[in-house]
């Protein structure tokens, strides 16, 4: 199985709509693919209408790790299941905090996955916890969407900063920008200048557009509800990037 | 799930049933499209396994479950209908998939066309909990000419995570509508319907001989089933609906030619001369597919052999290829068409039946025929020794293809029969053989290859004007087939020496030299 995660230290950028979307793609490819929110606002369990609750919460799975098998729910869509939110996720880091290991919990509990599931899509809650450090030594490829703005390349740039501290065994970064208005003057400078200098990024763009944001109204994929849509070219141009950077060399 | 639906079941009385205070949508496809896909010889099906397609709205639902239970084993939605395992590249249940077609092409045996209904349970926030099909169809005859009404049948599909509500939504459905299991599967009364009876065909047949039988006797009850196997394959091989029709007809075809050469002095001299002659003639027809055919299916290999700025450039050969192989495809289906090779079967078969008039038979014809086995093996590979004595390290080509043939001939004998000899030690000298066989066929493909390359440069130049780069990749790929070839000699050899050292010589003479007890006449 192979692992990715969207993450970004910043919020409202665009995570769970990639996340979703290039699920719901891979699965439409034929990967046996699983999603799992770790968001505790559960964004994605209500996109593909599950509640978000796991049954005994996240102590549930630190007293046996075979709890997340039972919490898996298929969607509505052929070959892709999710791992629902729930709230008591915002407690992760104080439960797993004094344990032996405490950065490979999220790996150790994916075990039993493992052989189920060709891809496992992560979607992360904002921040740098140790969550966020369990989910750089599980996960093969970090997805980061970027808005193209100042204040979100910075915090790439602190992203940056933490991996040359702690440099990860096997993680890929994926950044991509997101939430883009071409429209404007300092965005298309930004992409510009981003794109010839962050050697890994890549080359699609999710535009700003309506359609991403009725994902939550519609409560289900864009590819799947506006198929044509702008938006939907873009991520599915997004997952054919991510297939050829990510799992060119990977035989499932 | 599958349950056979009773006359009484309405689509309302379902809904309700389903329903019980939830809401319930119900999609109606008027002509739904299905297809029960398997290889030729019935691999899934033997394998207790159902792969049906329903085409609905461009989209290919694939459902691979289990036979008569109805579980659910793979549910997809793909575009194309999968023509081979191959196609299952992004699936996870692939390695298993494999591991049950093997090479071999999905065909669509059996066609149905109707209405299904669609019940999808739905909670709160519309999301579906299960689904429920019920299913009208009808078995559509191949020339579309006629059809056969089929039983109804409503189908149960759970949804991960929500198996509580499933299990009870399935009782109680099935209490309210007097639901039962189909007495056979929708896929066997599919067939029956249309006259199929699947499974009975194995293209490596095996055979369980009585020791003390006479050899004439056993050697036409094994000819019949090799023949059977030729005329089970060659419209297949004609037509070209799956490259394992023309693989198993020649293998059943090299057979019954090793038999026949081997045990020439059980059968009327004459007769077996002029049947060796003509399926001679077939083999060597059918021989030139075959070999294109591991070409074509092989191409991506040869193709990740040559740098990969030329690899696109190899379509050229590659639909040259595939050109030759229509070429030689006509000229085959002309000689299995022809009255040669009616003729050839129609003496077989009288061959066959002769085999049972004691006057027309030489006296060898009496020998038991575990006894006959162990001269036919022992000889074998005696003149497999023999020909392998003073290997070089670097032997020609035509050497090598030699000792293929006389491995050929032994490996078919052993195979044929193993029933006869002690199962272990059968086995372990078979499992060596295979070994060295594999050697000796890979090094005899990638020669032909390497031969066969510097021919079709010459005559694509003169068929067509060939771009220098395609040139140029062809090139590349004659001598990565050589460094190949090179490889594939030096195997060979090493396999040739195992299997002709003094302890295989001697585990040989043990098994075969002397016949065992109480078998020899």
């Amino acid at each position: 199985m192979k692992i990715m995660a969207t993450h970004n230290i910043k919020g409202g950028v665009g995570k769970t709509s990639a996340a979703v979307s290039l699920a719901y793609l891979a699965a439409c490819d034929g990967y046996r693919t699983l999603l799992w929110d770790l968001d505790p606002q559960g964004a994605a369990s209500f996109c593909f209408r599950i509640k978000p609750k796991v049954r005994g919460g996240v102590k549930s799975l630190k007293r046996d790790p075979f709890s997340l098998e039972q919490a898996v729910k298929a969607t509505d869509f052929e070959g892709l299941d999710l791992i629902p939110a729930d709230f008591s996720l915002r407690n992760f880091d104080r439960i797993f905090t004094r344990t032996k290991n405490p950065t490979r919990h999220l790996a150790r509990l994916l075990t039993p996955l493992r052989q189920e599931y060709d891809l496992l899509f992560i979607d992360c809650a904002p921040s740098i916890s140790l969550m966020a450090e369990n989910i750089f030594h599980a996960a093969d490829a970090l997805l980061v969407p970027l808005i193209p703005s100042t204040f979100s390349v910075r915090t790439y740039h602190q992203m940056l900063d933490y991996f040359h501290k702690n440099p990860p065994k096997k993680l890929q970064l994926l950044p991509f920008f997101s939430m883009y208005d071409k429209r404007r003057q300092l965005q298309r400078d930004l992409v510009a200048s981003m794109s010839d200098e962050v050697r890994e990024m890549l080359n699609t763009s999710i535009p700003y557009a309506k359609n991403v944001e009725l994902m939550g109204v519609e409560r289900a994929p864009v590819n799947q509800f506006a198929p044509t849509s702008r938006s939907a070219v873009a991520y599915r141009n997004l997952w054919r990037e991510v297939k050829v950077r990510a799992l060119d060399d990977y035989t499932l | 799930m599958i349950y056979a639906v009773s006359d009484k079941l309405s689509r309302k009385r379902l809904k309700e049933l389903l329903s019980d205070g939830m809401d319930v949508r119900v999609e109606v496809t008027d002509d739904t499209k299905r297809y029960y896909l398997d290889t030729f010889d019935w691999r899934l099906l033997r394998s207790g396994m159902v792969l049906e397609v329903e085409v609905r709205g461009g989209l290919c639902l694939l459902t691979w479950r289990e036979l008569g239970s109805g579980e659910l084993l793979l549910s997809r939605t793909v575009r194309t209908l999968p023509k081979s395992a191959d196609d299952f590249s992004n699936v996870g249940q692939q390695p298993r998939l494999k591991q049950v077609l093997g090479r071999r092409r999905l065909l669509a045996h059996a066609s149905l066309r109707g209405s299904t209904h669609r019940f999808l349970l739905l909670n709160d926030d519309e999301k579906t909990l299960m689904r429920v099909e019920l299913r009208r169809d009808k078995v559509i005859s191949s020339d579309s000419s006629a059809y056969t009404q089929m039983q109804d049948g409503v189908y149960f599909f759970p949804y991960r995570g929500y198996d509580k509500i499933f299990s009870h939504r399935l009782r109680r459905i099935a209490k309210g509508a007097k639901l039962s299991p189909p007495t056979e599967d929708p896929l066997i009364s599919a067939l029956a319907a249309l006259d199929i009876t699947p499974g009975e065909y194995s293209g490596r047949p095996t055979f369980s001989l009585d020791p003390a039988r006479p050899s004439i006797d056993a050697l036409a009850e094994i000819l019949g089933r090799l023949l059977q196997i030729i005329r089970c394959n060659v419209k297949g091989a004609r037509e070209d609906s799956d490259p394992e029709y023309l693989h198993d007809f020649l293998v059943a075809v090299r057979r019954v030619r090793c038999l026949m050469s081997r045990f020439e002095s059980v059968f009327p001299e004459e007769r077996v001369k002029l049947l060796q002659r003509d399926f001679s003639w077939v083999e060597q027809e059918a021989t030139r597919i075959r070999d294109l055919d591991i070409y074509i299916s092989r191409f991506e290999d040869f193709r990740a052999g040559v740098d990969e700025e030329y690899r696109e450039a190899l379509n050229s050969l590659y639909s040259f290829l595939q050109g030759e192989k229509q070429k030689k495809l006509w000229q085959m289906r002309v000689a299995l068409e022809s009255s040669r090779y009616l003729r050839l079967i129609e003496s077989m078969d009288h061959l066959l039946q002769g085999c049972k008039d004691a006057d027309t038979l030489p006296p060898t014809a009496s020998i038991a025929i575990d006894r006959a086995a162990c001269n036919g093996i022992w000889n074998s590979y005696r003149v497999l020794v023999e020909t392998a004595r003073g290997l070089p390290a670097t032997p020609r080509s035509e050497r090598i293809y030699e000792l293929h043939q006389i491995s050929k001939h032994l490996g078919y004998q052993m195979d044929l029969f193993r029933s006869l000899f002690p199962s272990k030690r059968m086995e372990r000298q078979i499992r060596a053989h295979d070994r060295l066989q594999r050697r000796l066929n890979r090094f005899r493909d990638i020669d032909l290859q390497y031969r066969r390359l510097q021919s079709y440069i010459t005559r694509m130049t003169k068929a067509q004007a060939v771009r220098e780069i395609s040139m140029e990749a062809v090139k590349q790929l004659i001598a990565d087939r050589k460094r190949e070839q090179r490889k594939a000699r030096s195997r060979a050899v090493i396999q040739i020496e195992h299997f002709t050292r003094k302890k295989m010589r001697k585990r040989f003479k043990s098994m075969f030299k002397q016949p065992p007890k109480g078998g020899a006449v």
